[in-house]
């Protein structure tokens, strides 16, 4: 799984869960890869994102150093080189083996072999 | 403005004209004849404004196998020699030292085959060619002289099309993404060529975010990846997600450790562009925040029939072993719930004018329009049909998003379309008509 994909996730669909967002992240391991940067398509993804969930995920691989505390008020007035931060932490991490967890209910869901297991037998209890 | 002969495949017939026109909205191509196209003709004179227009059709089009510039058209063979001997530059044109040739024939809507090689020899006895050198293999003008016949018994075509070969279409594709030679495949692995006309019907572009919520063995998200998209896939099944099980390969037994989703990928060395497969169920639309949007939703949902329709359900007993601790129990579900909540996620989590692309099996005697899926904010831009059996067919339905759902909007389906496609598929009496 991808870092990026963090920050499309929430646990809301479990039960008493009202936000959900963002989960906790703890990773075990990664693996990174060099991704093509694309300056034009990373500021389209970039505009998706939510700013918080961002930095939990980059304090997840310990790389919270690479991007500012705060959000940039406009990705496109950004060098390559400051996209390029935000391209690493997105696309060219790739978790294989952490957890998910529900911020509300601590409800953990697995990460193993980059697949997350969002159906964990317990998540509805 | 250029004479464009296109040259169709002659399968897939229903899905042409949609194809056509989603990869012309994609590269903002404007053709002005487009309903010349039709499903019982295969090749058509279409009028571009520009040839990279054309170039630009051929990056992605599966169902064109080739373009031809277009210089001559004729009723008969006299009647195309009187036309280059009345106008000896078309010709000329393609007879210069520096540049070879080849000439290739090819004719469309006869049975019988035809001697391509006494055609060329007929053509070059009256139409020589002086200067050019002749180069079969790698020629700098790819010329190509073809017959149209209207009936498959005819002895005579009813047209002749002479002009320049502008390329190719993307019909290697299928051939690339064969399932004899993919690593993994699941029982309802879309066929190839069809996994791409979906990719280009729902309009995937480089860089979009592309998800699949039934994604199997990913399918439909490889030709997503192909077009450099980037993909994301759940899959409720456990062991499909993780490539664990029995094979759906006949006789191999249980799936090796070298297969998985992203081996696929990895295959076609796309798996940069593979971003996660989650183990979630798509009927829970909460597994996606409210910041997450997505820019195209392919889908092929279970139909019930060859892999079980399921969603996740509270309060069952789980059977508990090591491997089976990860299970959540499932239950059926219905076929229209299953639709609906499709499209009730497209509407939430797709960007504005973004596409769902999905297929939607039909029992032929009980199929009309209003048994679609409709949903306020989803406009319906085309419905393709592949038979499957004599009472089946499978329609591909895409839909575009024209404006963010109000909070009461939901998908509906007016008449009970597809709920019993089971129970006919599987009955041997004649089903009644509702």
């Amino acid at each position: 799984m991808k870092l990026f994909v963090h920050n499309f996730m929430s646990s809301r669909f479990l039960k008493n869960v009202t936000v959900g967002y963002p989960l906790e992240l703890t990773v075990k391991q990664f693996v990174e890869k060099d991704i093509e940067f694309d300056r034009e398509n990373m500021i389209v993804m970039l505009d998706k994102i939510q700013y918080e969930a961002l930095l939990v995920a980059a304090a997840a691989v310990n790389q919270s150093d690479r991007i500012p505390a705060e959000k940039p008020p406009k990705w496109d007035e950004l060098s390559d080189d400051q996209l390029k931060q935000f391209h690493h932490l997105l696309m060219n991490i790739d978790v294989v083996d952490g957890e998910l967890i529900c911020p509300e209910t601590k409800t953990v869901f697995p990460i193993k072999d980059g697949i997350p297991n969002m159906l964990k037998v317990d998540a509805e209890k | 403005m250029p004479l464009v002969l296109l040259v169709f495949s002659q399968s897939h017939v229903d899905f042409r004209k949609a194809e056509f026109e989603a990869i012309c909205s994609m590269f903002a191509i404007r053709v002005q004849n487009m309903q010349v196209l039709n499903e019982n003709e295969h090749i058509f004179v279409l009028n571009f404004e520009t040839c990279s227009d054309v170039e630009k059709l051929l990056t992605r089009s599966v169902l064109v196998k080739f373009a031809i510039s277009l210089s001559l058209e004729a009723n008969t063979y006299e009647d195309l020699y009187s036309q280059i001997g009345k106008n000896p530059a078309v010709v000329d044109n393609f007879d210069k030292p520096d540049e070879s040739f080849a000439l290739r024939f090819f004719a469309v809507g006869r049975k019988k085959k035809l001697d391509g090689i006494e055609r060329i020899k007929m053509f070059l006895d009256n139409v020589p060619f002086k200067n050019a050198p002749i180069s079969l293999s790698s020629p700098k003008n790819e010329l190509y002289l073809i017959e149209k016949y209207s009936s498959p018994t005819d002895e005579n075509p009813i047209k002749i099309f002479f002009g320049k070969l502008l390329g190719e279409g993307r019909s290697e594709l299928k051939t690339k993404y064969n399932l004899r030679d993919r690593c993994y495949i699941g029982n309802t692995t879309m066929d190839p060529e069809l996994s791409f006309i979906q990719a280009n019907l729902a309009m995937i572009l480089p860089g979009n975010l592309v998800l699949d919520p039934f994604v199997g063995t990913g399918g439909l998200i490889l030709p997503a990846a192909e077009f450099g998209a980037f993909v994301m896939g759940t899959e409720i099944d456990y062991q499909t997600a993780r490539a664990k099980g029995r094979s759906s390969r006949q006789g191999v037994g249980m799936r090796n450790e070298s297969e998985s989703i992203k081996a696929n990928f990895e295959q076609h060395c796309t798996d940069q562009n593979l971003l996660a497969i989650l183990i979630a169920d798509s009927s829970k639309h909460g597994v996606w925040s409210s910041n997450a949007r997505f820019d195209v939703i392919v889908a092929d949902p279970p139909y019930g029939v060859r892999e079980k329709a399921r969603k996740t359900v509270k309060n069952k007993p789980i059977v508990s072993n090591e491997e089976y601790t990860q299970y959540q129990q499932k239950e059926e579900y219905n076929l229209e719930t299953a639709f609906c909540d499709l499209l009730n996620l497209a509407a939430r989590i797709l960007v504005s004018n973004g596409r769902v692309s999905f297929w939607y099996p039909v029992i032929l005697e009980r199929y009309c329009p209003k048994n679609l899926p409709q949903h306020p904010a989803m406009k319906l831009i085309s419905n393709c049909e592949q038979p499957l059996t004599r009472k089946t067919s499978r329609r591909l339905l895409t839909y575009q998003k024209i404006r963010e759902p109000m909070n009461e909007e939901e998908c509906e389906i007016r008449k009970t379309g597809v709920s019993h496609y089971r129970s006919v598929l599987f009955s041997s009496k004649p089903s009644i008509n509702p």
